[in-house]
């Protein structure tokens, strides 16, 4: 219904298709990234495309996995482009001061950032399909069309970033999730 | 469990980044002018093509005609009711309009001080934004794409220049003073506040009637009120409360609203006054600045807190030298070092006079880095100096007053 609203213009069924995913697909472009300037202009490229096109979205579809798609995407060209050219600081376009100190901009805690530096020591492909999982609770279906690939591929992937991350992981974290 | 879930709950539970209160509230305006231009182009079309296909099928042809009635129905019951006032009608209004000038009061010290504000509404959409607040504490003028920030007290004047000037940055500034400006800004409140509320009252002294909202919004602590008139459709009154029962004198209180009146030029021009120190959003310092933020943003505090304090040192006096020494503080926070932390913090904070929200920052973090220390006298101190610190501000307040009390209730509960 939200979509439908979505698609004849409504712009408080926009608002609570932003309120609901922001944090998720924020999380999602860090854990892809390790980069909050650029996971704000991911998730924020992402959202005005979405709310420009509008209505080429297709009801069925899960918006969730569309969103984060569309982050995967959009953090494939940012990884692109950061590995295609070595720019100088000057030419890059660097954030305002104001708005990304360590009091604005993105918020995580501690053992958040070792999460995201973790994930990012995984090869991207392997990246993506632990993020898409744990974060936009996606199926290796779904993230085997994404990427192309067989669907034994992206679990082999899967369990080769979760044995990674594991290893990498060990000891720094709490545990707090096995209780 | 299997060998893998532990990760994967770790991930999944605590891989948790949110968006900063000004960041969501600066992608949403980004994204609300995106959904506008959609809905300017796009939304007729989509009617059209539900009518194409609701005229090919006779069910669908009698179940639409039988929607419409009731529809319309609803808005002739609605509008037999109540007085006919929208949102939508006070953005259209506004939209209309050339130039808006607004008087009204901020907290200044122990009282209160005057500012004005006048803006020139771009009647095309590539017109450019001109601005002036002026206030005992400062002048911001907004010339297009460039933006002067006067600090009269330190006698500054930050330039800020560049292509990223002509979306919403600098009306958000703005709107921080006067949120009830530019129709944007209130469209965002009706989608934002939680408790939106809106009786019809009649002006005693003119006799008109009279839309008073009152709305709050929870994650910055902030509450609003403000008055339309009906014909007009013109906001007549704004005022706001750094809290969110609207208690106490408000944060600032816009008593005068002049639209259309004949602004002369001079106004939106800005002379660098006399012996003024500048700082151009490019220099030296600022470029060491974002790459300290950057090595921030990457985690990277002990390399962080060195390029912070090193633009403090090349540039004490500008507005990145002060800023920076709150991130020293922030940084050895964040490396546990907590004496480092207290020591930045309390050197940071005679520099904050008024400036923004630095100063409630600044005792915030002092707050807390005591209260990790231990030292819950110390820690009670610093988080009332940072809700008394708040009240001096014309600012939206922030989520810090409330998480402050919380901390105090929790120090005196001990």
């Amino acid at each position: 219904m939200l979509k439908l609203r979505l698609r004849f213009g409504s712009r408080e069924a926009l608002r609570r298709i932003y309120e609901k995913h922001l944090d998720s697909l924020l999380s999602l472009a860090m854990g892809l990234l390790n980069d909050a300037g650029a996971a704000e202009d991911v998730v924020q490229d992402v959202f005005v495309a979405f709310a420009r096109s509008a209505d080429s979205l297709r009801l069925h579809k899960s918006l969730k996995g569309y969103l984060a798609t569309a982050v995967v995407n959009r953090a494939r060209d940012v990884f692109r482009s950061r590995h295609g050219s070595r720019t100088s600081i000057n030419d890059v376009d660097l954030p305002d001061v104001q708005s990304r100190g360590p009091h604005e901009s993105v918020v995580y805690g501690e053992e958040a950032r070792l999460l995201i530096q973790a994930l990012t020591k995984l090869p991207p492909e392997q990246r993506e399909v632990v993020a898409l999982r744990a974060k936009c609770d996606m199926g290796f279906k779904e993230i085997a069309r994404l990427q192309g690939v067989s669907i034994s591929t992206v679990q082999g992937r899967y369990r080769y970033g979760i044995t990674k991350l594991r290893s990498l992981l060990n000891g720094e974290l709490n545990d707090e999730t096995n209780r | 469990m299997r060998p893998t879930d532990d990760v994967f709950n770790a991930i999944k539970k605590k891989l948790n980044v949110t968006a900063g209160t000004d960041l969501r509230r600066r992608l949403w305006a980004d994204v609300l002018n995106a959904h506008e231009a959609f809905r300017s182009t796009r939304r007729l079309s989509v009617w059209l093509s539900v009518g194409r296909m609701t005229m090919r099928d006779h069910r669908r042809l009698v179940t639409a005609a039988a929607v419409l009635l009731i529809v319309l129905a609803a808005i002739c019951l609605d509008r037999g009711t109540n007085v006919a006032w929208s949102m939508d009608q006070t953005v259209a209004a506004l939209q209309h309009l050339k130039t808006i000038h607004i008087k009204g009061t901020t907290p200044f010290q122990s009282g209160r001080t005057d500012f004005e504000c006048w803006m020139e509404l771009p009647t095309k959409k590539m017109d450019p934004i001109r601005m002036r607040f002026e206030e005992a504490r400062g002048v911001i003028v907004v010339q297009g794409d460039v933006a002067y920030y006067w600090l009269r007290q330190d006698n500054e004047v930050q330039i800020k220049h560049g292509p990223q000037l002509a979306d919403l940055k600098f009306w958000y500034r703005a709107s921080e003073f006067s949120p009830w400006c530019t129709g944007k800004v209130l469209e965002i409140l009706k989608l934002f506040t939680d408790d939106w509320q809106q009786v019809v009252q009649t002006d005693p002294n003119t006799g008109r009637q009279q839309v008073h909202v009152i709305c709050s919004y929870r994650p910055s602590g902030t509450s609003l009120s403000f008055v339309v008139d009906v014909e007009t459709k013109l906001v007549q009154r704004g005022q706001m409360w750094s809290n969110l029962q609207r208690e106490g004198d408000p944060g600032l209180d816009a008593h005068t609203f002049l639209y259309d009146e004949n602004v002369p030029d001079k106004v939106f021009e800005f002379e660098i006054p006399a012996g003024a120190k500048v700082v151009t959003e490019g220099s030296e310092t600022n470029v060491l600045m974002r790459q300290a933020n950057g090595l921030w943003e990457g985690g990277n505090y002990a390399e962080a807190v060195e390029a912070f304090r090193q633009v403090h040192k090349q540039s004490p006096d500008s507005f990145e030298g002060k800023l920076a020494l709150l991130h020293v503080g922030a940084c050895h926070y964040r490396l546990g070092q907590l004496s480092d932390a207290i020591a930045a913090f309390q050197n940071a904070i005679p520099l904050y006079s008024w400036r923004d929200s630095w100063l409630e920052l600044a005792y915030f973090d002092l707050g807390r880095a005591y209260l990790d220390q231990g030292e819950k006298e110390k820690a009670l101190e610093a988080f009332e100096a940072c809700l008394a610190a708040d009240e001096e501000r014309p600012n939206l307040g922030s989520g810090r007053q409330r998480k402050a009390r919380e901390y105090i209730a929790q120090i005196k509960g001990d």
